[in-house]
């Protein structure tokens, strides 16, 4: 009401009341009220509404409802608009891609490095986790570390992300670089341009190079750290064919190795252990287990697995074979006379009698051999001191027991193991000769990892040297142009590791930096300017020769996976092997010291030193993270004399490092084993300056195959200090087997597979009443078959990637603060020369009588309803009550804010590339608060809705995999339903021999574990 | 039966009620010696570095500390109950020792009840920082109306039986000692000189007069909160070791542990009420009050304890063999001889064998030598505590994960900020307010045995 309305209102009051003599009134309002006013509000039962203003109309009176309006809207503008928040984006999709829905996963199909079939997972156009393809006939489904780590090197920020000239450090466009080459390419002298690779596996980038070569008549050579030319050499020598053949372990009763690391690092270790368990079947009823005879110079995960193990050192390698030979063609194995010839008067006797091997076991392994005529195969490495000689010898072997073509396949040659290093050799003497104008690298490092100084003199002479790289590692940082590589992930491409098992490399993102693939640059250099993915399609339009071009397209990128097998029948001529193994004569074994140097499971070649996984993985044997070792005996350690946490020198003539010192069970006195992979000088912020270089410590044998086993060295010891950060420092179970690791001999487990029980039993009972704390739906649960886990720790890392599991860095680790979920405990066993290895994966074991629940005091960890034992973040205070009650020491704390810092080393923003690797589905842990194994909750969660929506109750078996079980290429993991017997998982949890860890606690765990069962007989 | 087994006076010096009044009241109406300035200045630069230690680990993380897995707990839990232990003495002289009509407690159980209060408050700040977000921990641990659900504590948890244990315990002990200040407060405010002191002993002393029916009314409060307090001596650090008891650790998993803290904890606290009263009694000329006597008794209680704790250590080695459990046997063989040995062997040596020196009257009755053994007895009583928290994580059920657990600077830096947090609030104690309760020693002097006055 305006006041002008107030004032005449007022006079017409006053002429109310003057007109009448009295009035009488019941409120202040109806006094004050006109008479129109109250005549009409007299018969109505309710008020109306104080006055409201109207459109248009200029509000000089606030009325009671407008001032709360602009009160609560000022106060609410008030508290809100002083806060300055960050700034983010949500930039929705102007036009949204077909088939995608927000929140829900797009799988790829694809084939990741070595050949392996991997589905990806994306969410809104970003890949964030790789999975075995299931359908990929040599993998299987399992992954590897190095697969799984993929995913961390795709989003690193230290990639090299474009061209660059090296010396100014100057950005480039990619035209300028195409211009620059092909004036270099042009006025190259004849044989001039060089192109130095990585084995290729993909049969379209093998035909761009062939048309690279062809064009410029360039000479393309292959370079790899590891060395497999011995192997592919002997079947050359043999069988008239330079391959390396495939090795299929599913079909091998007895298996030999002798210093070959198949489970670990040797050729295709996912595809091997996938069939090597596939005949560790015992637990689940299939008595018809192979065995394992391993003969090995430093531990591995090989040794680990084997049911007998004789520690060696190199240069024992061939003596053994030979032996081995001697006493089979003793015992009527048919075998090449002139090769028999060879290991003459050697004997068994001798044998363990000069290397102090347990002969009962040779013996042992003689017989056996001997009673599976087809069924016996035996493996050696392909670096040692006499490796040529050696796997000739393994050949003959091999043929006289007849693994050729039932277990060995010939006709599948493994692509991505050949390499050559009298090839190498020859462009860095011509490169010296400056016979060399152009040289493309791609794929390798040879700066770092050849072992004489001479390649890097080699690159100064060249005029224009490109490196095609992931970062600006050794090699690339000494060439002319650095360019960005793309990912796998980023790229089309497609793969034959093995002959005749194909897969299409698809990618799942558009390249996140201006970077390209080798075949992408070749192709333009080739001047064939053209989409790759067409050029990849085109390819195979012609080799397939499908007339339905579109749809056998589809039908390969759908399964990721398809198989054309050939035959192929060889005959062996023993010939040449006769002569080169009667020059290679054996030698009397020496006392010296001896290095081995090998492949770490985490660190591989050392190419992706970068990688923050694979850097905080343990090895899986000695546990230790961040850095490389000296692993050594105890009686050496002795004789030394060395004190805590020593470092002692290892030297040769030529070279020396230093290097803290491990103290390795089953190793002999006179041998030193130190991985290869560490000390980049040229890399990331993570990679650089971690553990020490030992390639230069390797060499040449006459006939070009690298020997990185067997070196004689000195060692010596320092005065300096140097503690390992390592996840487990205890590997001895003090009597505890029964509670926590049962294990037994098949002969025993035949009788009893209880039989590790030996009678102990334990009564549990509740004070409560057990109907109260049953799971009505579903109670999930999971079985862990210790016989069949070969320790590869791919699920660690596959766990690391699904969960957000956040990198803490060094110094962190050693102060036993790393946060993974699930980890491979280690026990030895026995005598300590030759102990008995045993893996034993731990993770929350999401217990019904859960210990950690009932001490939180603030109901930040509970059960649920179907049986896991639930965490939530946001509720938890961290008073690490949990942890410490909980047995199992499974549950892992923040202690400082980790999940913001890349190991402590690279910042994590929300602008950085490593943010896009984050599984949405999975919170990121703040500071303060405990985390820990979920079950994959957010798996679990996602397919029983979905089938939920598709009216489906009950969880058929295998609809749900946790992310360890996916990637395990042992499957030693199942996961599903207790409350369901038609699952897996319930069967195995009721075999008899079936324990829980430390079940006299009564904690009631989910995860049930298979006892380790070894075939000594 | 109290005064036929003291047979000296309790009072020295053939003191009037006028010489207590002014003894007493002398250090809060005279100006601080250089001696005090000298103390507090130390001591509150300690608790300052203390609280910037504590502030830095809240900026950056709890990570500062010794702690790690398996070792969960560490210095603040062990620091945590110390101090919880510390102040037990306190509650038992003022409390228990005056429902034992224990006349000798009325020299010193203001003193140790003051000192039970900043060690309460000392304990209390571990809790709150030793968890890894603070901010939350502050009050999520109590039961309050939230919208989350409503979202409840744990009450199975012994953390929110602890959080319950020890602010029940504070707030007693604080209206105990309060109620038994007023009176003396009164007397402060009655001889202040100017306004502002009269104005804020007098706000303090709630109007106390002195009236018969006030003595009265005062003595039966008194009385029910003596009687109040006394039960909390055995809950709290009973309550204390539930944190551990309730647990399945071996070492941890005892039912020993309620008493065996009790005992330890009765131990500690008198260790340190000697340790303070023999600097106070020298400090503020109190030897006349704070006699030998005292001293001696407070000896001989720390010998029964001590002798109560020794029992403990051995009935927990041979339960562990009794049990015929592997791992609590491990433990036990593992705390004397294993990684953390150096320990054990210090908490054996400080708390088993040093207060047997106490058999002898001259050694009870010898200053130095208390004041040595009492701090050695604090020593052992924090590292009983050691080897309880470490020594059970560092070594549990599975050999994998078992790790060694050191202390960083960090950790000693924030221990040493709580003893100065403690030696900063009674210089401020012994400064401000009456060291000794004058209307409970002016009873027993020896002079009012022959007046009227009661």
């Amino acid at each position: 009401m305006s006041s002008l309305e107030k004032e005449a209102a007022r006079k017409e009051q006053e002429s109310i009341l003057t007109s009448e003599a009295r009035s009488f009134w019941q409120s202040i309002g109806e006094q004050a009220s006109s008479k129109e006013e109250l005549d009409q509000q007299r018969g109505q039962e309710f008020f109306k509404l104080p006055k409201e203003a109207q459109p248009g109309e200029v509000c000089e009176d606030l009325s009671r409802r407008d001032f709360f309006k602009w009160v609560g809207g000022a106060s609410a503008l008030f508290a809100t608009g002083c806060q300055q928040r960050p700034k983010r984006h949500l930039i929705p999709y102007v036009h949204k891609p077909e088939g995608l829905t927000y929140g829900v996963p797009v799988w790829f199909s694809s084939v990741g490095p070595q050949g392996l079939g991997v589905l990806i997972k994306t969410r809104e156009g970003r890949p964030i986790k790789l999975e075995g393809n299931p359908d990929h006939e040599l993998n299987r489904g399992g992954l590897d570390v190095g697969a799984q780590a993929e995913m961390l090197n795709l989003y690193n920020p230290q990639r090299l992300q474009t061209p660059i000239d090296v010396k100014t450090g100057q950005r480039l466009a990619w035209k300028d670089v195409a211009v620059k080459v092909s004036e270099a390419l042009q006025s190259a002298q004849p044989q001039g341009v060089r192109i130095l690779s990585a084995p290729v596996a993909s049969p379209s980038l093998q035909s761009v190079i062939d048309s690279f070569q062809e064009r410029f008549k360039a000479e393309h050579v292959i370079y790899s750290a590891s060395d497999y030319s011995a192997l592919a050499r002997a079947y050359e020598v043999v069988f008239g064919e330079t391959k390396i053949p495939y090795f299929d372990f599913s079909n091998a009763d007895v298996v030999v190795s002798v210093d070959a690391d198949f489970l670990g690092t040797w050729l295709r270790p996912v595809d091997f252990t996938k069939q090597f368990s596939s005949r560790r079947r015992v637990n689940e009823g299939d008595l018809n287990a192979n065995q394992l005879f391993c003969f090995e110079s430093a531990m591995t995960l090989t040794g680990a697995a084997a049911d007998h193990r004789f520690a060696i050192k190199p240069s024992h390698q061939l003596y053994i074979v030979l032996t081995l030979i001697e006493e089979l063609a003793r015992r009527g194995l048919r075998m090449d006379a002139s090769i028999r010839e060879t290991s003459k008067g050697l004997s068994a006797k001798k044998l363990c009698e000069d290397l102090n091997l347990n002969q009962e076991v040779f013996e042992k392994l003689v017989k056996k051999l001997i009673s599976s005529p087809g069924r016996g195969l035996v493996v050696a490495g392909t670096v040692g001191p006499q490796s040529i000689e050696l796997q000739l010898a393994v050949l003959a072997l091999n043929e006289a027991l007849g693994a050729h073509n039932k277990i060995i396949r010939l006709n599948q040659g493994i692509k991505t193991a050949s390499s050559s290093r009298s090839d190498f050799d020859r462009l860095v003497t011509d490169a010296l000769a400056g016979k060399v104008d152009f040289l493309l690298i791609q794929g390798c490092n040879p700066a770092y990892s050849s072992y004489s100084g001479d390649f890097k003199a080699a690159l100064g002479k060249i005029p224009l040297v490109i490196s095609l790289a992931y970062e600006l590692d050794e090699t690339a940082a000494l060439s002319h142009i650095a360019l960005g590589e793309s990912h796998f992930l980023e790229s089309w491409g497609d793969d034959e590791s093995v002959e005749g098992f194909f897969a299409i490399q698809q990618p799942a993102i558009e390249p996140l930096f201006d970077t390209r693939s080798f075949g992408e640059i070749l192709l333009d250099w080739t001047g064939k300017s053209q989409d790759y993915r067409l050029f990849v399609q085109n390819f195979w339009r012609q080799r397939s020769g499908a007339t339905n071009f579109e749809s056998w397209w589809k039908e390969k990128l759908q399964k990721g996976f398809w198989k054309e097998t050939k035959s192929l029948s060889l005959k062996p001529k023993w010939s040449g092997a006769a002569a080169l193994l009667n020059q290679g004569s054996l030698k009397e074994p020496g006392a010296d010291l001896e290095l081995v140097t090998y492949f770490s499971v985490a660190m591989g070649d050392g190419r992706y030193a970068n990688n923050a996984w694979r850097q905080e993985l343990p090895d899986p044997i000695t546990k230790v993270t961040w850095s490389n070792f000296a692993a050594i005996s105890s009686s050496l350690a002795a004789k030394l004399n060395l004190g805590k946490d020593p470092v002692i020198k290892i030297s040769t003539l030529n070279n020396q490092i230093e290097l803290p010192v491990f103290i390795q069970p089953g190793l002999r006195d006179d041998v030193v084993a130190v991985a290869l992979g560490y000390g980049r000088e040229k890399s990331g912020s993570i990679g650089q300056a971690v553990g020490q270089n030992a390639y230069p410590f390797l060499s040449q044998s006459a006939s070009g195959q690298v020997i990185s086993m067997g070196m004689p060295v000195q060692i010596s010891k320092t005065n300096k200090k140097y503690s390992l950060a390592s996840t487990q420092t205890h590997f001895h179970l003090h009597g505890r087997d029964f509670d926590i690791l049962q294990r037994l001999d098949l002969e025993e487990f035949k009788k009893n597979p209880a039989a590790a029980k030996k009678g102990q039993k334990i009564d549990t009972f509740s004070i409560y009443n057990e109907k109260e704390f049953v799971y009505p739906g579903n109670k999930w649960g999971m079985a862990i078959d210790l016989n069949k886990c070969t320790g590869c720790q791919a699920c660690i890392v596959a766990c690391y990637s699904e969960n957000n599991i956040a990198v803490v860095g060094e110094d962190q680790v050693r102060k036993g603060r790393h946060l993974a979920w699930l980890r491979l405990d280690l026990y030895y066993s026995g005598d300590e020369k030759s102990p008995e290895v045993d893996f034993e994966p731990m993770l929350c074991q999401h217990c019904d009588n859960a210990p950690c629940e009932t001490v939180c005091p603030v109901l930040a960890t509970v059960h649920s309803h179907d049986g896991l034992n639930d965490m939530s973040y946001n509720r938890c205070v961290g008073t690490r009550y949990c942890a410490n009650n909980c047995p199992y020491k499974v549950r892992r704390f923040n202690y400082f804010f980790y999940s913001n810092r890349l190991a402590d080393k690279i910042e994590v923003t929300d602008e950085s590339p490593l943010s896009l690797m984050l599984n949405p589905d999975v919170t990121v842990r703040s500071r303060g608060v405990m985390e820990k194994c979920t079950f994959c909750v957010q798996r679990i969660r996602k397919t029983v809705a979905d089938l939920s929506a598709d009216g489906i109750n009950k969880v058929p078996d295998g609809a749900i995999k946790t992310a360890c079980q996916q990637s395990c290429p042992a499957d030693a993991i199942e996961f599903g339903n207790l409350n369901d017997p038609e699952h897996r998982v319930t069967k195995l949890s009721e075999k008899s021999q079936g324990f829980k860890v430390l079940e006299v606690l009564n904690t009631r765990p989910s995860i049930s574990y298979l006892p380790r069962v070894r075939n000594k007989g | 039966m109290a005064n036929e087994l003291i047979k000296e006076p309790l009072v020295e010096g053939n003191k009037t009620y006028k010489d207590v009044t002014d003894d007493i009241c002398r250090p809060l109406e005279s100006f601080p010696t250089n001696r005090w300035y000298i103390a507090i200045g130390i001591s509150g630069a300690i608790m300052t570095m203390g609280f910037a230690l504590i502030a830095y680990m809240i900026f950056t993380g709890v990570g500062q500390s010794g702690i790690r897995s398996p070792v969960g707990w560490g210095m603040m839990i062990i620091t945590f109950v110390f101090w919880v232990g510390i102040g037990h003495a306190g509650t038992l002289i003022s409390a228990i020792l005056f429902l034992f009509r224990q006349k000798w407690r009325t020299a010193i159980n203001r003193s140790a009840e003051a000192m039970t209060i900043f060690a309460v408050i000392c304990a209390g700040i571990f809790p709150l920082i030793h968890t890894g977000r603070p901010w939350y921990s502050a009050y999520w641990l109590f039961p309050y109306p939230n919208q989350m659900g409503p979202l409840w504590v744990n009450f199975r948890s012994p953390l929110i039986w602890d959080v319950f244990a020890v602010s029940t315990y504070f707030t007693i002990s604080l209206v105990f000692w309060y109620t038994g200040l007023v009176p003396d407060l009164a007397t402060v405010r009655d001889r202040a000189k100017n306004w502002f002191r009269k104005k804020i002993y007098g706000t303090l002393a709630l109007g106390w007069r002195g009236s018969g029916r006030g003595w009265s009314h005062y003595e039966i409060c008194y009385l029910i909160l003596a009687g109040l307090a006394t039960p909390l001596v055995l809950s709290v650090h009973s309550i204390v070791s539930f944190d551990f008891a309730v647990s399945i650790i071996p070492g941890w998993h005892t039912t020993i542990f309620p008493p065996y803290f009790v005992a330890g904890a009765i131990f500690s606290g008198f260790a340190m009420v000697v340790t303070l009263l023999v600097i106070a009694r020298e400090v503020f000329n109190l030897k006349q009050y704070i006699t030998i006597q005292h001293l001696d008794n407070m000896n001989k209680v720390i010998l029964a304890t001590g002798m109560l704790v020794g029992l403990a250590y051995a009935t927990e080695f041979f339960i562990a063999w009794y049990s015929g459990v592997e791992y609590e046997k491990f433990i036990f063989i593992e705390r004397a001889l294993g990684p953390y040995a150096w320990a054990y062997w210090t908490m054996i040596t400080c708390n088993v064998i040093s207060p047997q020196f106490f058999w002898f009257r001259s050694c009870r009755r010898n200053i130095v030598l208390m004041f040595i053994l009492s701090i050695f007895v604090n020593i052992g009583m924090w590292f009983e505590r050691f080897v309880i928290v470490v020594t059970s994580l560092a070594q549990d059920f599975l050999p994998s994960s078992w790790g060694y657990f050191s202390l960083t600077a960090w950790d000693y830096g924030v221990m040493l900020g709580s003893f100065g947090l403690f030696f900063t609030l009674f210089l401020l104690f012994c400064r401000f307010l009456p060291t000794v309760s004058m209307a409970e020693v002016k009873p027993v002097i020896e002079s009012s045995k022959e007046s009227d006055h009661v």
